[in-house]
């Protein structure tokens, strides 16, 4: 995209930018929603900028076209109830792009930027409330082990007592409290991660590139794994310990994240499936309100 | 093979065939709502050549106007001639069946890959696959469709790398049976055999045999295709089952003026929905089998726990381990899903039983490529032992003591007890009166009217020339199965009254004395039978 860049930034991603600045004024009503919604577009590109090797895909025109509708994707239009965690992300996002830029010490930045993640990621499912100044409060009916400590007491206990006669050693192990509350907690990400889920946060065009992103990075041996296992992981642990399941309110603050597969997946497309699904795509945006 | 692999493949059919086939009559509790319609309707043509609805020898049997595909029931008929009515008379050929199915998978693996370690492994990994498990000990129709249509694609690859057009025929053969035998692959089979073709293509372009077992194919499925526009406007399958009867997006079609864009957009939607639930890892790994029940806090994925891992490995690795046919598996595993998402009520195991066998391989070849990369000596096989041990263990203990206690009641548990109980004093009563509700809240309607004739042994030509059907109940022979209203119940004495516990006789217990009475698994009371005292 030299060609057609402005201080070194593409023309797509400032065509991208402007169109998901619309499209946040359209359905928010809020600039600055729509402004921290494209910052956070911006520093996901200049992100995997600095994560990946960006091909050259310059006058490639499936690919502005690719990228323009990525300004598009619904989580980069979703509006938090809280605007702290959509701030925090934005300083997590800030610190990763210079501090990776400017030489900071690695692991001290990847734990902090983690930390605040996970913590931007309990308020916003509102496990932890933030009731102003230095005041928290915490919401136990959040986290999935509320419901499913008392489901093991009511249920399984009982029945270990009475109507079953399992050996007790064998009982030990598997009608075991900890493992049936890991078991709900692994069940509860598996539950969360569907082709719906990605088809809801990202519309059904952007999946492709995403996926092809996912298998390239998988595939190839990148450096700063880290960061990108890291994220990977505080997502995984929110998504375990929540009960709410709203693919948007979770993948939020897990958008750059979405997006940097998504921008690596880009140059791969080819044209005739993301044209065909494009196509699909574009019938689905359209939708009347029934 | 070596006598090595050939003990270790024994073994592993042992396996495959003691899960599958040891308490059939035990776990699942009782014969569910499909299987005894299924298993009169064997009974009845083993002796009448009539289904229960009059139908001589059917192409598709109209059960609960289902019209359920016909080989099932036909695999039946010689065992109900030869060892009566019981379960396992009803469950063992889908038994024997899947136990096949891990031994055809293994060999069709070895075929495509040359690979015996991963023929193994596969085959191990279906027969512990609690999914492949449960459909097994269940006469259900995908299950005996799936063995055909496995075999089908083996003697397919068989005769084209063996140059053997016999196989070949006998593979489109096979692939005709399927279609016979359930619905899923009606669309799944063409979807396999145009895999088959379109990944052979080389191959097959140039062989006369592949059209001609083609041919023979469309020739053979004429007679059953005919049959659904035969039935086309009343109850048929695929109008019933297909996705637009789902209660929400019917509401949309026919409350809405809808043009065209508007209607495929629904359509997409919902279809998308679906394919996503199929695919859903939650479903699969952690929570789809629905054994013992829903409302147990401990459950059971359709797949190995074990293997999520290897799942999740061995999707890069298809091609490592498959070079020659690494599309034909990725679009196994990509199409497997579609026809059970054209359908309401996803995600159904049952429907989508396809999956489990590009699932299966996806597991093992993760599994062999975890193997390989630890290096831990004899350390790796101990854990690997105890790690499956376990696993198997929790679905033992799931299947046979949990499922029996929890799940009785929804398989309608104590007909057949209650059919036990008549048989032994049919003579006793002049007229034999069955409330066919069940459950606690008098809200469930059971199907006593297979039930009774099927465990009792009911003559099915007296069955069908005596029974009738009213808007007040079923009655035939000595049998009214009707609700029973205690209040306008013209009580009599040698009648005997079945009743669901949720419709005791409170008022009437200085008339009616409870005879007998048929507890569910768990011990609740589940039905009890009266006499006038």
């Amino acid at each position: 995209m030299k060609k057609y860049s402005f201080y070194k930034i593409p023309l797509w991603i400032v065509a991208a930018s402007l169109l998901c600045f619309i499209l946040n004024i359209l359905f928010n009503g809020n600039p600055l929603t729509a402004f921290i919604n494209v910052l956070i577009l911006l520093l996901s590109w200049m992100l995997y900028k600095n994560i990946f090797v960006p091909q050259d895909d310059s006058n490639h025109l499936l690919y502005f076209l690719a990228a323009l509708v990525l300004g598009a994707v619904p989580i980069l239009s979703y509006r938090p109830e809280q605007i702290l965690p959509s701030i925090i992300l934005i300083i997590c996002l800030l610190v990763l792009v210079f501090g990776l830029k400017l030489n900071f010490s690695y692991y001290p930045l990847i734990i902090l930027t983690m930390i605040f993640l996970f913590l931007a990621s309990i308020l916003t499912s509102k496990m932890v409330e933030y009731h102003g100044g230095f005041k928290f409060g915490f919401d136990n009916n959040r986290f999935i082990f509320s419901s499913s400590a008392l489901l093991f007491d009511q249920d399984i206990i009982s029945k270990q007592r009475g109507e079953l006669k399992v050996p007790l050693l064998v009982s030990g192990v598997l009608y075991n409290k900890p493992i049936f509350m890991a078991y709900d907690f692994f069940e509860n990400i598996a539950r969360f991660i569907t082709l719906e889920n990605l088809y809801i946060s990202l519309t059904l065009i952007n999946i492709y590139p995403f996926l092809l992103g996912v298998y390239d990075y998988l595939k190839n041996k990148r450096s700063h794994k880290l960061i990108i296992g890291s994220w990977i992981v505080v997502t995984l642990v929110i998504i375990g310990l929540r009960k709410s399941q709203d693919p948007l309110d979770i993948l939020y603050l897990s958008a750059p994240l979405l997006l940097i597969f998504i921008f690596n997946g880009l140059p791969k497309i080819k044209a005739k499936y993301y044209l065909s699904l494009l196509l699909i795509s574009f019938l689905l945006v359209f939708k009347s309100k029934l | 093979m070596s006598r090595k692999n050939i003990v270790i493949f024994g073994l592993i059919i042992l396996l495959a065939a003691i899960l599958r086939m040891v308490g059939l009559d035990h776990s699942p509790p009782h014969l569910s709502n499909d299987e005894i319609s299924i298993a009169y309707d064997a009974y009845s043509v083993s002796q009448t050549g009539r289904d229960e609805h009059n139908h001589y020898l059917p192409l598709s049997f109209q059960s609960y106007n289902t019209y359920k595909a016909p080989l099932t029931a036909y695999l039946l008929v010689p065992g109900t001639i030869l060892f009566g009515n019981n379960e396992y008379t009803v469950r063992l050929p889908s038994a024997i069946l899947g136990t096949l199915t891990v031994l055809i998978l293994g060999l069709l693996v070895w075929e495509l890959t040359a690979n015996i370690n991963l023929s193994l492994l596969t085959s191990f990994t279906l027969a512990i696959t609690p999914w492949h498990v449960h459909t097994s000990r269940m006469a259900l129709e995908s299950n005996i469709a799936l063995f055909f249509l496995v075999s089908g694609i083996y003697t397919f690859y068989l005769g084209l790398h063996k140059f053997k057009p016999w196989l070949t025929v006998i593979s489109f053969l096979l692939f005709t049976l399927s279609i016979y035998g359930y619905h899923t692959e009606w669309g799944f089979t063409p979807i396999v055999i145009g895999c088959l073709l379109v990944t052979n293509w080389k191959a097959a372009k140039n062989s006369k045999r592949f059209f001609f077992g083609l041919g023979a194919f469309f020739i053979l499925i004429t007679p059953i295709i005919l049959d659904y526009f035969h039935n086309f406007g009343t109850y048929a399958r695929a109008n019933t089952e297909i996705f637009t009867k789902d209660p929400r997006l019917e509401y949309l079609l026919t409350h809405y003026q809808l043009n065209i864009i508007e209607k495929a957009q629904l359509f997409i939607d919902a279809f998308i929905g679906n394919y996503s639930k199929y695919l859903s890892i939650g479903h699969l790994f952690f929570n789809g089998l629905g054994v013992p029940s829903n409302v147990n806090p401990m459950k059971l994925g359709l797949l190995p726990i074990i293997f999520l891992p290897s799942f999740a490995l061995g999707v890069f690795y298809v091609k490592k381990y498959f070079p020659n046919h690494k599309n034909f598996i990725y679009l196994w595993t990509v199409l497997s899903p579609v026809i059970p998402s054209l359908t309401i009520g996803a995600p159904n195991q049952v429907r989508n039983l396809v999956s489990v066998v590009p699932y299966t391989i996806i597991m093992a070849i993760g599994t062999a490529e975890i193997w390989k990369r630890i290096r831990w000596g004899k350390f790796q096989y101990i854990l690997g032992a105890v790690v499956v041990a376990i696993f198997l263990t929790y679905v033992i203990l799931l299947y046979y003591v949990h499922m029996p206690m929890q799940s009785a009641e929804g398989a309608q548990y104590g007909y057949k007890q209650i059919a036990l109980y008549i048989k032994g004093h049919y003579t006793e009563y002049s007229k034999i009166i069955i409330d066919p509700k069940f459950g606690d809240d008098y809200l469930y309607d059971g199907v006593p009217y297979l039930y009774i004739p099927y465990f009792t042994e009911f003559d099915p030509k007296k069955f069908l020339e005596e029974r009738k059907d009213t808007p007040f109940g079923i009655f035939f022979d000595k049998y009214e199965i009707r609700a029973i209203k205690w209040p306008e119940e013209k009580l009599q004495s040698k009648y005997l009254y079945i009743v669901p516990t949720s419709n005791l006789p409170k008022d009437l217990k200085d008339k009616l004395i409870e005879i007998y009475h048929v507890n569910l698994p768990s011990g609740k009371k589940e039905f009890a039978l009266f006499t006038l005292q």
